[in-house]
């Protein structure tokens, strides 16, 4: 299996200019690579800067040091020295990314927000409609939700429409920040075999998730990033 | 999609300035646009933003720099050196503006038909029947009642105008369209309103905006990318997400900090 | 009316036809470069008349500037030629020029016009005066004037239209029916004066030379003889002239344009020629409307 996903002396710290420029460090020296086919979790405590690693392959964080290498088609780009329209581009394609907040369009139908990154990759409508009425149908969401924005939702029922979203397009990198905090065991279950789903056509998955039992069931790996705390290579270098 | 080209681009302006004598409006600014992309330019007012917005719409001749555009698939060309007729030619065809204030870009004393219609006529369009059914649609699509075609736009509600000036400049389909502060003058609930028909109507047709603000909520709702302008300068770019989670530069933090606080 | 020729008497306290010649030259140069450019608004050094702005004094100062001593001018206002505007510009060149006058349209070599087009077609060594009290057909939506001197120059004309599209919304027809906006020559957008649009069609490929003279606005512009003029309209609403449904009181005329007149306080009115000259030559060849069919018999 080749890495789907590589990151090497990774670093982030904050400098907060209107602190008189305080800098906060989060993590530093990270190395970890996910193969296509693994899902891999990130664990240690909160605060530890797990969501940070997850936010900088997404490119929402720039990296203060390092580097994270994704397999974007035959090629490695470098997310720390990428562009936003590099950055962009790999959203569309390569990295998908689902955090325990749904953020989306007020005002806008459950189906049509589920069909959106479909249709916005070129698919017809009917055959985007249908495919994320199946994906709703899975996560278990009741039919009659569905024409509704989910504005009104309750917490567990956002958080599948947020998991519909992310699995409607196959991305070949995902990266899943506590995707399932608020649902109950059956519609954990329907997650489950979502993930599996993915693993099984050659997603790689880097997670957060705080559920022991879930992590137990889709972790190929755990990789504690409180081994990633050893700040002191960062003012070395600066 | 396979990744980027980097000669996709479709507007790219490089070393532009504007000087009003000792006063500058906007210097040394460089930034490419690709199609399909929403760039919010974001600052304080005074910051430049709506003098560089006019400088890339061709309606304020820059003091010094390049502004290239990509017209139809043809080479990049520098819109300074166009002659006026080209450059108009471009601004009713291929580009649109939508003004903060309404009544900058819809013509007051005549219908809402006819404001719709009047692009279509200005390319070439003599058919009353097409137009006006054309113009029905478009009234449709932004939500205002098609029952009010033959109103003139003075008895509209702001919003309603906002949307009459939305509908007016995007039915010919142009490619790139600049925004000025498009909910400005707005209530926060027509705010939202209207916001939700642009944002609609800008991936429906798969359009490639400069919008200026100074709200980021605007920018968060409608931007891919975004740049921050302090004193005439740009002194951020990035992503959306980036700039509004992870400001890099001291003033796109205090910007950033001053919204989510309030 | 039947001394409508007579012996000119030149007041010799006055340059021929009022102007200095230097002026005279001036507007000559404005009226060859219209002419070189069919419908375009030429700017012009118009100067201050013994006669206040609206009663011609742009058509004045272009018939005072092509004028020659051997001329018949005819000067008409409505189409009449016994109005006091026509009789006092008429008397104005009997004086200021002692240039023979008339009141036939085809004895006319100068036609000094004010919202009309003869009925009799034209000549081409005839020339016609228009008074234009607003030049600029756009000038109903734009303002600027900035602004429609470039939308002439780059020929953005789309909003001609729009004011064709009011009309339509508003009356279901192109309710314009004078000062109808043409296209000249395939090019600039012109504005043929307040005459009425049944005229419009005259103006097409018209043997004569026309001539725009507008003296408040500064303006002249020509149209030179056989030169094509299109009224603007739709697809789906072509242009089309008024039509009365009776023919003349007075001349039983079923082809021209008729002026409605009131003849008393009971509601009696007559629908007669507004081109009296036309009128009158077409009772003397013995045609007669429902008003002199009584006084024929």
């Amino acid at each position: 299996m080749f890495a789907a996903l590589d990151i090497s002396d990774l670093a982030k710290q904050f400098t907060l200019h209107m602190q008189d420029s305080a800098e906060l460090p989060v993590i530093a020296g990270a190395n970890l690579s996910v193969a296509s086919g693994e899902c891999v979790v990130l664990s240690g405590p909160s605060g530890a800067g797990k969501s940070s690693i997850l936010k900088m392959i997404y490119g929402t964080y720039p990296c203060t040091l390092g580097s994270i290498r994704v397999l974007d088609g035959d090629n490695y780009v470098d997310v720390a020295m990428a562009s936003a329209r590099d950055l962009l581009a790999l959203r569309q394609t390569t990295v998908g990314y689902v955090s325990q907040f749904l953020r989306v369009i007020p005002r806008v139908p459950t189906i049509t927000l589920v069909a959106e990154p479909l249709v916005r990759r070129g698919a017809d409508l009917t055959s985007a409609h249908d495919q994320a009425a199946s994906l709703l149908q899975k996560l278990n969401l009741p039919e009659r939700l569905w024409p509704l924005p989910p504005a009104t939702f309750s917490g567990g029922e956002q958080q599948r429409v947020n998991i519909a979203r992310a699995f409607a397009h196959p991305m070949p990198i995902m990266l899943l920040d506590e995707p399932t905090a608020s649902l109950d065991a059956e519609n954990r279950e329907a997650v489950v075999s979502l993930i599996h789903e993915a693993k099984r056509r050659g997603a790689a998955i880097l997670g957060i998730f705080h559920d022991k039992d879930m992590r137990d069931r889709i972790a190929d790996r755990l990789v504690d990033v409180t081994a990633f705390q050893t700040f002191h290579s960062i003012n070395a270098e600066s | 999609m396979t990744g980027p080209i980097k000669d996709d681009a479709l507007l790219r302006a490089s070393g532009l300035a504007k000087i009003y004598g000792a006063q500058i409006g906007c210097f040394d600014v460089g930034l490419e646009l690709w199609p399909g992309e929403v760039l919010a330019v974001v600052g304080e007012s005074g910051s430049g933003k709506t003098t560089l917005l006019n400088c890339l719409a061709g309606e304020l001749t820059p003091t010094s720099g390049v502004i290239e555009y990509r017209r139809g698939n043809g080479p990049m060309r520098n819109i300074l050196e166009m002659t006026e007729a080209e450059r108009r030619t471009l601004q009713r065809t291929e580009w649109g503006i939508v003004h903060q204030n309404p009544a900058d870009g819809l013509r007051m004393t005549v219908s809402a038909g006819a404001n719709v219609g009047e692009r279509l006529m200005a390319v070439g369009a003599r058919n009353y029947g097409d137009i006006r059914s054309t113009a029905l649609e478009w009234l449709a699509r932004v939500e205002i009642d098609t029952g009010r075609i033959d109103c003139r736009p003075e008895t509209f509600s702001g919003g309603m105008r906002q949307r009459l000036q939305i509908a007016r400049t995007l039915v010919t389909r142009p490619r790139l369209v600049f925004m000025d502060e498009p909910t400005g003058g707005l209530d926060v609930s027509v705010q939202a309103r209207v916001l939700d028909t642009l944002r609609g109507l800008v991936a429906e047709l798969g359009l490639s905006v400069i919008l200026v603000t100074h709200d980021l909520g605007v920018a968060r709702l409608l931007a891919d990318r975004m740049v921050v302008m302090k004193d005439g300068q740009i002194v951020e770019d990035g992503l959306t997400d980036q700039i509004l989670e992870d400001p890099q530069h001291a003033y796109s933090q205090l910007l950033v900090s001053a919204i989510l606080q309030a | 009316m039947s001394a409508s020729s007579t012996a000119p008497r030149h007041d010799p306290a006055y340059n021929f036809a009022f102007l200095d010649e230097q002026t005279k030259r001036m507007i000559r140069r404005a009226i060859l470069k219209a002419i070189a450019i069919p419908g375009y608004q030429v700017p012009f050094a118009s100067r201050e008349m013994p006669m206040p702005y609206g009663w011609g004094t742009g058509g004045v100062q272009v018939t005072a500037a092509i004028l020659g001593p051997d001329d018949r001018l005819k000067v008409i206002d409505q189409g009449a030629d016994d109005t006091t505007n026509a009789v006092s510009i008429r008397e104005f060149f009997r004086r200021t020029a002692g240039v023979e006058t008339t009141e036939r349209t085809d004895k006319a070599t100068i036609i000094q016009t004010r919202h009309r087009i003869p009925e009799m077609a034209l000549r081409d060594d005839q020339v016609l005066v228009y008074q234009v009290p607003i030049p600029e057909p756009l000038r109903f939506l734009e303002p600027r004037e900035t602004e429609t001197r470039t939308m002439h120059a780059l020929k953005e004309y789309g909003l001609m239209h729009v004011k064709l599209y009011e009309d339509i919304a508003m009356h279901g027809h192109i309710a314009t029916t004078y000062a109808y906006p043409v296209k000249v020559a395939g090019r600039y957008i012109t504005d043929p004066s307040p005459t009425p649009k049944f005229d419009n069609p005259k103006m097409n490929r018209m043997p004569a030379l026309q001539l725009f003279g507008a003296g408040r606005e500064k303006r002249i512009y020509a149209i030179p003889p056989y030169t094509d003029v299109v009224s603007l309209d739709f697809e789906d609403h072509p242009f089309t002239v008024q039509k009365w449904d009776q023919p003349c009181d007075l001349c039983g005329a079923e082809d021209t344009f008729l002026d409605e007149m009131l003849t008393d306080d009971q509601g009696g009115r007559l629908f007669i020629c507004s081109d009296s000259d036309h009128c009158n030559r077409r009772q003397t060849a013995g045609h007669h409307g429902s008003m002199t069919q009584d006084a024929a018999e």
